[in-house]
């Protein structure tokens, strides 16, 4: 494992590498040396390796020529002796007391362009690098390298969008030297760089010139704002080639163009000149330094009104902050006042002011002269060509300007407009039911035809070439401007005149047709269905197409009214064939509306045959006990352990059975049996398993025959483009294309370049296979209560059941033969020491190592948590456990490469109220890990929506308490709250007893666990023996 | 004074105008010898006054001789005539608020039978403190050049020469132009941008656009920049909590900068150098665009 850094500075980039430290570094021992800031870093990755990663990784550079080794320092966090190694290693160590320290680091300097062309233009699919303890991450990339890629893409950006300008700057050693600049004058950009600082690691600050013990920190807005000028002009410089030297007697602004190219800087010319050129350079630029103060002019065009060809332009002031409110010119003429006060907002010679801009707007726009010939303009007509250059580029130079521009909305969504073509699909026939004869799903046979169109308007043959032959940019169909290119409307007709083949094709191949059209032909802009197609197309957006079904009688339980409508729509898709994705928002009860469709094939469409359930071992269990509760009828069993059945006696077994549950961790090993069955269906939980489509979990998957595919997640796919694909590949083979050619499609034009037409594409033919609802949707929020309790059903791994047995067998020999106090001290020890077990074995054996694979419940959590945070919501962890407080706090904060804050009792008040106003700022650390008692009372944490309570008090009142911290009022989000039990064991039997029985309840309130010393022998072994069924992680 | 060495004087029309009215007046040699003198700097300073310019001029001897030019100002009448004139068309002052003499300004004004520039020696008194006999003396060439530079920096410094300044014209203009009239009293010139740090008074970042960036940008100075350092946001900052989005994509409009800045003053008349820009622009947004989208 090593972990990718890159360091800025100030001349060039730096990368090294991090590997996994020794023992012995921890080890360590004597004195410090004198100068720590002298000597070498202690687990560096070899310069040989970091060319060899990089040359994997960047295989269009050659780097073992562009990379020279070299050295550097850096503030780096220290321990006792060493540096301590950053978030993505995984190497564990108590002491989490640091200072920075310099140290020396060895790696290898990077030309700019080489970085910026051969690395920051080639990112990854996967960025952040496989995140994960298991081994199978061999390389991170650091958030410093992440940070310093994401400035470069900023750079790129910024030079793609041409905002630079040439300018001058003081030279190192005295004089002058040209360079280039960006201009942060948009908006967006300004955000982008505001972001920038803010989310900036500080070791991105920690270059020190010269080795040395201590050093501070560089500002972190002056670090970036370097890098961005000096990238910028290194870049346009490179890009643009040497030239030769201009002679020493031309004009000292034709060396200034010269020193802009190539590698000489300087400008050497009489101070006079360059003292000239100065004051040109300022004047010339001075417009984009301006300060707009409170109000701004804005010009305002707007379309014929009386369906001829008159546009208006209108004069106004407009609020800078407020660009609703708007000064007509008319009125403005009347306010001879020197101060103006509008809304609370002052500002002085509104007159003039407006004057001064329209002069300026005057040199952008020559055309406004014609509106400015009398004494108090108000506005002035365009023609229709005029108006189109004004939207098409003097609106924007106009507002790249700082002026105010108001255009008729249409305009910003004519991309929407374009002229093109629409696919008209109608079912061979309609067919209501399911049991026809014929194909399903995507090989069902449907017409197509394409008809002409701008936008989604349908126009035909004659008046769409008619259209064509006006030869008008801007052209008004039915009411409604559109902006039209002639020569792309005669390449639509064309291109239709061309079209023959197959007027039947199966729904696979029409809808590829929408995907593939616009590679050599027009843009397809909306697809027209009729029948069950119309239906199906619109997904459950449009839901007045399905039949809202019945939960079936066998479902005992009760379904909310959306989770009807998504087992309604789940069973269409099925009975039609279709592969869906049911990626609802955690907490939605994906699984109740899965379940009930699973009874729903049975109990009303006869379905016979197996189903296949495939999750992660860690919610195996909660599936057990969902199935139990909601449908006891169901036949199941689960096939995991050691013991499962092969190959016939398993394909029997599966056959007389409804359903089948397995994991992801055995799909890939047991393959062969696997696909020995004919499975009816096949259901993945947690599909974001299969998103690596390389893995051999997700190509076994795949490989397996069923009737119709279900795939559920809670990740928020639509913004995870492979993902996706991998899902889709899984629920409707060869529907979105090749990986490859998806990328090309997709992926990159629409996560690199923001291309919106291609996610609009995407969004049209994804729709009809995937239903996700958020909790945040008003129409869900009312079917959901403010506060929703989860019991979450964690397994133990193998080392947690051997461990729990062995504690158990022992300590009841003992228990047996004791009485009295000890018999009671051994008992309460006993409860403790296998809650322990249940939380972690690394708890209860305190060895220190901690990895999520060894604890069914740490795995549950992390993947919760993955959920969780890619929502951007926050989430409370309690534990009754101080130290399985800590452990969560350093295991997750390397798990997640984030902040984890962690409050017990020897937090002092002061650094509490700290934590706490942290936390409670949007900014702040997602996650907040309480050790019950000190975190039970007084706090209010209303950010957080997720309570989780990691191991369980059996103390009703003290765990309302805990989750009130985060329900309370302020609290304007639903808040979850997930209670984790380990199945088969002392904790879900506790929880069943306790349910049952409300005098317990009551004892349990008033004496805690007390209440268990009073049982017998049997009953206490009764209680905390493991349960035979009991699944084990492995 | 510094003059724009090798541009000539006046290359604006108005400034341009002024020197031909002077040149037609045919003084001869000392009008050359007076742009030799204001090009090498000897015009140390200069002041525009109501009908009246001073200005010391280094000469031979070592104490700078005073120069004052009287130039006739309009009278109450004519100046009434002038201001109808410039209240006519909104565009007259929108193009000298930009610093712009309106082209067609002496149109207006030649039906009024005014003109804002001299039309006879007799409009112009002038006295040198030299003992040079001739008049004008190549001092007070030398500062009918430096005017016309004026000129050409601030239009209107010829009408304040003519009797009024900027804010009683724009005030009367206003007058005109609204109903209701109220005194405006006169309101301080905006100061100029301040930047200066190096020798040429440039900021590190060239010319700057720092005051552009909000201040919630540029955070406090100090350690509180970095917040609370911990031993894991020491390496991950916010990246786990922010998600930037950045695109990158072409212009809406190419070369938005350089056609809002127009030529630059410095350049004038070589439009090469605009057009190697122009190519400069080019080629970066070529090449940005491969780069950008190289997979």
């Amino acid at each position: 494992m090593i972990v990718l850094h890159v360091a800025w500075t100030g001349k060039n980039f730096f990368i090294w590498a991090e590997q996994e430290p020794g023992l012995d570094v921890q080890r360590k021992r004597g004195r410090p040396p004198k100068n720590p800031g002298g000597i070498p870093h202690t687990f560096q990755a070899p310069v040989n390796k970091i060319v060899s990663t990089l040359s994997i990784l960047y295989p269009g550079v050659d780097w073992g020529k562009v990379a020279k080794e070299d050295k550097l320092w850096l503030l780096l966090p220290t321990g006792r002796h060493a540096p301590l190694p950053s978030p993505g290693l995984c190497a564990e160590f108590e002491n989490w007391e640091y200072k920075l320290a310099g140290w020396e680091i060895t790696g290898l300097s990077i030309p700019i362009p080489t970085f910026i062309e051969g690395i920051v233009a080639c990112s990854h699919d996967e960025q952040y690098g496989d995140e994960g303890d298991n081994g199978d991450g061999h390389l991170i990339f650091g958030d410093d390298w992440n940070f310093w890629v994401l400035c470069g893409r900023f750079v790129l950006r910024m030079l793609c969008r041409q905002k630079f300008i040439p300018s001058l700057a003081p030279g190192e050693e005295g004089g002058v030297v040209a360079v280039w600049q960006p201009v942060f004058e948009d908006p967006e950009d300004r955000g982008i760089l505001k972001q920038l600082v803010n989310a900036m690691p500080p070791v991105c600050c920690s270059v020190i010139k010269q080795p040395q013990q201590h050093g501070e920190l560089a500002m972190p807005y002056d670090v970036i704002m370097d890098y961005l000028r000096v990238t910028t002009d290194e870049l346009i410089r490179t890009w643009l080639g040497d030239v030769s030297q201009p002679d020493q007697n031309a004009p000292v602004e034709r060396k200034w163009l010269y020193a802009l190219r190539g590698k000489r800087r300087r400008i050497i010319a009489p101070k006079r000149q360059i003292e000239g050129l100065v004051k040109g350079l300022k004047e010339w630029t001075a417009v984009l330094r301006e300060n707009k103060g409170s109000f701004r002019t804005c010009l305002c065009l707007e379309e014929p009104k009386d369906g001829s060809e008159n546009w208006y332009l209108s004069f106004h002031l407009q609020a800078t902050d407020d660009p609703s409110l708007l000064v007509s010119a008319r009125d403005v003429w009347q306010m001879n006042e020197k101060v103006v006060t509008l809304l609370n907002r002052q500002f002085e010679h509104p007159q003039e002011r407006l004057l001064e801009d329209l002069g300026k707007i005057l040199k952008i726009y020559p055309v406004i002269e014609r509106g400015l010939m009398e004494p108090r303009p108000e506005g002035m007509f365009l023609t229709t060509d005029e108006a189109y250059f004004f939207l098409k580029e003097i609106s924007v130079l106009l507002q790249d300007s700082g002026f105010g521009v108001i255009v008729p909305s249409w305009w910003r969504e004519r991309k929407r407009r374009t002229p093109g073509v629409k696919l008209k699909l109608c079912p061979v026939r309609d067919r209501s039911d399911a049991d026809s004869s014929g194909q399903l799903g995507l090989d069902s046979i449907v017409e197509f035809e394409w008809k002409l169109s701008i936008g989604e308007e349908t126009i035909d043959y004659e008046e769409f070439k008619q259209l064509a032959a006006l030869k008008k940019p801007l052209v008004c169909i039915r009411g409604q401007w559109v902006e039209l290119n002639p020569r792309d409307m005669e390449a639509v007709i064309r291109w239709l005149e061309k079209q023959k083949g197959p007027k039947r094709v199966s729904l696979k191949e029409a809808l590829s047709m929408v995907m593939h059209a616009d590679e050599n032909g027009p843009d397809v802009t909306g697809i027209d269905s009729e029948g069950w197609l119309h239906t199906f197309m619109q997904g459950l957006a449009g839901s007045e197409g399905y039949t809202i079904l019945d939960p079936p009688p066998g479902f005992c339980g009760k379904l909310r009214p959306y989770q009807i409508r998504g087992f309604s729509w789940l069973t269409f898709l099925r009975i039609r064939g279709f592969g869906a994705c049911l990626a609802d928002d955690m907490g939605l009860g994906k699984t109740v509306q899965v379940i009930a469709m699973l009874i729903y094939e049975r109990e009303c469409l006869g379905v016979k045959g197996p189903t296949l359930l495939i999750c992660p071992t860690s919610v195996v269990g909660n599936w057990m006990r969902e199935i139990a509760r909601f449908a006891p009828g169901l036949k199941m069993f689960i096939h995991h352990g050691t013991d499962r059945a092969t190959g016939k006696e398993f394909v029997e077994k599966a056959s007389s059975h409804d359903l089948v549950i397995s994991t992801y961790n055995l799909v890939h090993r047991d393959l062969d049996i696997l696909a020995m069955v004919n499975w009816e269906g096949i259901v993945l939980d947690e599909a974001q398993n299969i998103k690596n489509p390389s893995t051999k979990q997700a190509q076994s998957v795949r490989k397996l025959k069923s009737g119709y595919r279900i795939a559920l997640t809670g990740t928020p796919i639509e913004n995870r483009l492979m993902e996706l694909w991998s899902i889709m590949e899984f629920l409707n083979p060869g529907y979105l294309g090749s990986r490859e050619s998806f990328r090309k499609k997709f992926v990159i034009p629409i996560e690199k370049h923001g291309d919106e037409r291609r996610a609009w594409q995407l969004k049209q033919l994804i729709k009809p296979f995937i239903l996700r609802r958020v909790k945040t949707d008003p129409a869900i929020i009312q079917d959901l209560p403010l506060k929703q309790e989860n019991k979450v059903y964690c397994t133990l791994t193998k080392e947690q059941v051997t461990l729990y047995e062995a504690v158990l067998e022992s300590t009841m020999e003992r228990i047996a033969t004791s009485s009295g106090i000890e018999r009671r001290g051994l008992i309460l020890s006993l409860l403790t020491k296998l809650k322990q077990i249940c939380d972690h074995p690394a708890l209860f054996l305190g060895d220190g190592r901690l990895l999520s694979n060894r604890s069914g419940k740490l795995m549950r959590l992390v993947e919760m948590l993955d959920e969780i945070l890619s929502e951007g919501d926050k989430a409370l962890i309690f534990t009754q456990y101080a130290k399985m407080g800590k452990m969560l706090q350093a295991y997750l904060q390397r798990r997640f490469r984030r902040e984890v804050l962690f409050l017990h009792g020897g937090i002092r008040k002061d650094e509490r109220d700290r934590m706490i106003e942290r936390f409670q700022t949007k900014e702040g650390p997602d996650i907040f890990v309480l050790s019950l008692r000190a975190g039970g009372v007084g706090l209010n944490l209303t950010q957080a929506n997720h309570v989780f309570h990691f191991d369980r008090w059996w103390n009703p009142a003290v765990e309302n308490q805990a989750t009130d911290r985060a329900f309370r009022i302020g609290q304007h989000k639903n808040v979850q709250v997930h209670k984790y039990i380990c199945i088969g064991t002392l904790e879900e039997k506790i929880d069943l007893l306790i349910e049952r029985k409300k005098d317990l309840a009551d004892k349990v309130v008033g004496s805690g666990e007390a209440w268990l010393t009073e049982l017998s022998d049997d009953e206490l072994r009764s209680l905390f023996a493991l349960e035979s069924e009991v699944v084990r992680n492995e | 004074m510094a003059s724009r060495e090798k541009k000539g004087f006046g290359s604006s029309w108005w400034a341009r105008q002024w020197l031909e009215a002077l040149e037609s007046f045919e003084w001869g040699r000392c009008l050359t010898r007076g742009k030799a003198y204001a090009r090498n700097g000897n015009v140390l300073d200069v002041e525009i006054l109501p009908g009246l310019v001073k200005a010391h001029v280094r000469g031979s001897k070592k104490t700078p001789y005073k120069v004052e030019i009287s130039m006739k100002t309009l009278s109450e009448h004519e100046w009434e005539q002038v201001l109808d004139a410039l209240a006519s068309k909104a565009i007259f002052s929108a193009k000298l608020l930009v610093g712009d003499m309106p082209g067609d300004i002496e149109k207006a004004f030649s039906s009024l039978e005014v003109s804002i520039f001299p039309r006879h020696t007799m409009d112009l008194t002038a006295h040198c403190t030299c003992s040079d006999w001739l008049s004008p003396c190549k001092h007070i060439a030398a500062v009918y050049y430096i005017l016309a530079q004026e000129f050409d920096r601030d239009p209107f410094l010829l009408f304040k020469l003519r009797g009024m300044n900027r804010e009683q014209i724009m005030e009367a203009i206003r007058n005109r132009r609204t109903s209701a009239a109220q005194p405006v009293t006169a309101k301080k010139e905006g100061d100029l941008p301040q930047g200066v740090k190096s020798e040429y008074g440039l900021q590190n970042d060239g010319v700057s656009f720092e005051e552009k960036i909000d201040e919630k940008v540029r955070p406090v100075t100090g350690n509180s920049q970095h917040g609370e350092v911990s031993l894991i946001n020491y390496w991950t900052g916010k990246m786990r909590n922010m998600d930037i989005k950045i695109t990158v994509e072409p212009p809406l409009v190419e070369q938005s900068i350089l056609k809002r800045l127009g030529e630059p003053p410095f350049f004038a008349g070589k439009m090469d150098m605009i057009r190697q820009l122009e190519q400069d622009y080019k080629k970066v947004l070529l090449k940005a665009i491969t780069v950008g989208y190289k997979d």
